[in-house]
């Protein structure tokens, strides 16, 4: 049977965007009420906090994932646009604010340790800094 | 028959240092015991440090030096250029080295942004947010507010065009008003934004961390500034979820460690050259069963001495059983990594322990927030997939077209079912 793997979908969205575009996708999404006759089926099959961060895992390091996102970044330059005024997020005007997709940087490389993480505070978990 | 253990070998991924124990102000939630203290770190302490860690081969090819006291601002220009010029002399190739510090911004001038600059200091300055807020505990040791002072300090970083981060103390009064808090920030020009909520840590007590619903009040707190934030341009990064993120989303085989349950992940050095490791609180604190955290003198001791002294073993021993039992335990450890040391040892009284709030505030909130709103996303995704035809036409035949091509013909069903 055909599937598609909606965290898979999500991920494609959001690797792309850069750290700082996914916080804006993701905070969008959560300030959004879903509608619940529309996706009971796919609540009750949440998983706990721990199957559900190893399954992320598993799916970003996926090629397939990997790919879509690279196809999703080409293709859907006014993504952002959609997000806002079609499907999830403000419609309120505040997507279109920030002057388009892919305009963010990438904060992705934090997972190098390397000098990106600098200045943030989180690389070594000390907070005081 | 078990084979033995391979011996492990340390990666110092960050110096902390503390040029002097002195601070110019008195906050009232300070866990730093000797304060008062003017006492300040020779050159000959800065070198003694920097000429082991390079001889270990212990660093990391990137290595963050620290200076943190009490209040490094005290201390004058000339000996951070002279310190820095003089660690610079020491770096072998292959490590780069990168200096950071806090401070509470009221000392900043001209020559001081000069300096920023010049050696590209990651700057993080203490600010907790509105003046009527921020003065309630950031005072002088006469209890005056400190707050002209220290938004007199960032507006020059910003004149001058310094980059910087804030880090605000959340304390009962700025939890309760997000908004108010991000309206300061715009206003301020402020762009990169952190928040430790109050806590016991050291000889400090919270209020706050006592509270029955700090929790709660917390995930109120970051869920609204978030969301607010992410609705304009101008917080660029906001600690508590843009940080997790990173973790979040990593493939599994991306590097991944938690350096303060590290032996000499963290090597923590006083004014005296007195040497502690893990949670650089621990430096200054007495402790009977761990000798004060102390594991030697950087002028007497070489680091291989500091690795195997009894107060380290004690102490890795320790934390290890904790992190181990952290990782048998607890959902939230692959983003986390085994949590703060000096919180298990304020909150739990011992290294060997797990869950504290410290966690629940740092890990569970922000990675419950992200995880709740990556279900939003998807299930939107799902219902626009379902009803491409109310969305904007071409975008939404896009998406359903993309997603086609992706796993072949798609219905409801199987979106619904698939996860």
């Amino acid at each position: 049977m055909a599937t598609w793997n909606l965290t898979r979908r999500a991920l494609s969205f959001l690797l792309p965007a850069g750290v700082l575009g996914a916080s804006v996708l993701l905070a969008s999404a959560q300030a959004t009420p879903i509608q619940p006759a529309k996706v009971s089926a796919v609540s009750d099959a949440r998983q706990d906090v721990a199957a559900r961060l190893a399954s992320i895992r598993k799916e970003a390091g996926l090629a397939s994932t990997q790919e879509l996102a690279a196809k999703n970044a080409d293709k859907h330059p006014l993504l952002a646009y959609w997000l806002n005024f079609g499907g999830i997020g403000w419609r309120n005007g505040g997507w279109h604010n920030w002057g388009g997709w892919r305009n963010w940087g990438n904060g992705w490389h934090n997972w190098g340790n390397g000098w990106h993480n600098w200045g943030n505070g989180w690389h070594n978990y000390w907070h005081n800094w | 028959m078990r084979a033995p253990e391979k011996p492990v070998v340390p990666a110092i991924d960050t110096v902390v240092l503390q040029p002097t124990p002195f601070c110019n102000i008195a906050c009232k939630y300070c866990y730093l015991p000797q304060r008062n203290d003017t006492s300040s770190m020779s050159l000959d302490t800065v070198r003694a440090v920097f000429q082991k860690v390079f001889a270990s081969g212990w660093s990391q090819p990137w290595l963050t030096v620290i200076w943190h006291a009490g209040e490094p601002l005290v201390m004058p220009i000339t000996y951070y250029e002279a310190a820095f010029a003089l660690i610079e002399e020491l770096r072998p190739d292959g490590i780069e080295v990168r200096h950071a510090i806090q401070t509470n911004g009221m000392l900043i001038n001209a020559a001081w942004c000069d300096f920023f600059k010049r050696w590209n200091v990651g700057l993080g300055v203490s600010i907790d947010g509105p003046q009527r807020i921020h003065d309630i505990h950031r005072v002088t040791r006469k209890g005056h507010g400190t707050f002209d002072k220290t938004v007199a300090g960032i507006r020059l970083l910003r004149r001058e065009q310094v980059p910087f981060h804030v880090i605000s103390v959340l304390s009962t009064q700025g939890m309760a008003v997000p908004e108010e808090m991000l309206d300061f920030y715009q206003k301020e020009g402020i762009e990169d934004v952190c928040f430790n909520v109050e806590e016991s840590e050291g000889d400090h007590v919270s209020e706050l961390f006592a509270g029955a619903d700090l929790q709660s009040s917390f995930r109120d707190f970051l869920q609204t500034f978030w969301t607010r934030s992410r609705q304009t341009t101008q917080i660029r990064f906001l600690r508590e979820i843009d940080g997790m993120l990173a973790r979040i989303f990593r493939p599994e085989d991306a590097p991944f460690g938690n350096a303060q349950v590290q032996p000499l992940g963290m090597l923590n050095v006083d004014c005296k050259g007195n040497v502690s490791s893990f949670s650089p609180e621990l430096l200054g604190l007495k402790n009977a069963a761990y000798n004060d955290f102390l594991i030697g003198n950087i002028h007497s001791d070489t680091l291989e001495q500091m690795l195997h002294s009894e107060a380290m073993q004690a102490m890795s021993r320790d934390i290890a059983a904790g992190v181990a039992a952290c990782q048998a335990e607890c959902p939230y450890f692959s983003v986390c990594g085994g949590g703060s040391p000096i919180n298990k040892l304020t909150e739990n009284g011992s290294f060997a322990s797990t869950q504290t709030v410290f966690c629940d505030l740092v890990h569970r909130v922000p990675t419950d927030l992200i995880l709740n709103a990556l279900d939003h996303l998807e299930d939107g995704l799902a219902n626009a997939a379902r009803s491409s035809d109310i969305l904007t036409p071409a975008l939404g035949r896009a998406a359903m077209s993309d997603a086609s091509h992706a796993v072949g013909d798609v219905d409801a069903t199987t979106v619904r079912s698939s996860r």
